[in-house]
């Protein structure tokens, strides 16, 4: 594929392969109005967090839930053992 | 929980809003005052897709928080066209191809604003330096750099 101006000029014309297409979705996406999966607000949805181990080399012998639970808003706390038939 | 009632302006209109103290501007911008055009990407100030202008300055609104915008002047995304008509920014990086995606194209275009308040006419380095807070997953770098090169020279 030629790269000089003329060459350009040609392949516009045709609008054929090698030309730049103007893209219909850059306009919404430079004004912000992208409407991304974190921008999408549905009623009644919840919020995941992920709880690392603080040690940095260790084996994980148990995990308790109980305070977690407890707090107010807390729906589920899951662990392998209740994911792991997935 | 503390809660403040903070107001500043937001792309050029008065808001107020009442905000925990922890809170941060992004999360505000975002979830309270509905401008989902600045994005999170990190939440750790690394990767600038939240970066909005605060009284003159590009500032990671995921690095600061709502209360140090009270009495401010903000602006995002949003506030970058004027009556419908785009920025000359904004034209520029659909003509040059300087988005993919397009998540990170918020927080280019609003550090590209301010670099070329600070200076109107940056050479292709100044431009990679001043926009070296800001990545782009897609990795799109050249035709950002582009972009900003050719808004410059129509501004
Ligand atoms: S979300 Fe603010 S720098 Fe990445
Ligand atoms: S265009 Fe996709 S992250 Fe920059």
């Amino acid at each position: 594929m030629g790269t000089t101006a003329e060459d350009i000029a040609r392949a516009e014309k045709l609008e054929g392969i090698g030309c730049s297409r103007k893209r219909k979705e850059d306009p919404r996406f430079v004004q912000g109005k992208g409407n991304y999966v974190d921008d999408v607000k549905l009623p009644g949805t919840l919020f995941a967090d992920m709880v690392r181990s603080p040690y940095a080399h260790a084996r994980i012998i148990s995990i308790n839930k109980k305070k977690a639970l407890a707090l107010k808003g807390v729906h589920a706390v899951y662990s392998l053992p209740m994911i792991s038939n997935l | 929980m503390i809660k403040k009632k903070i107001s500043f302006k937001l792309n050029e209109q008065e808001v107020e809003v009442e905000v925990e103290t922890r809170e941060l501007l992004a999360h505000v911008i975002r979830e309270q005052l509905g401008k989902t055009g600045t994005h999170i990407g990190c939440d750790t100030s690394h990767c600038g897709v939240c970066t909005v202008d605060l009284n003159g300055n590009s500032v990671k609104s995921c690095t600061i928080l709502a209360v140090q915008a009270d009495g401010g002047e903000v602006m995002t995304v949003e506030g970058l066209a004027t009556n419908g008509e785009l920025h000359p920014l904004q034209q520029a990086f659909i003509q040059d191809h300087g988005l993919q995606c397009g998540f990170c194209t918020p927080g280019m275009l609003i550090r590209s604003y301010r670099l070329l308040q600070e200076n109107p006419s940056p050479t292709e380095e100044e431009i990679r330096v001043g926009l070296s807070g800001n990545l782009c997953r897609c990795t799109g770098y050249q035709n950002i750099v582009k972009a900003v090169k050719t808004a410059a020279e129509k501004m």
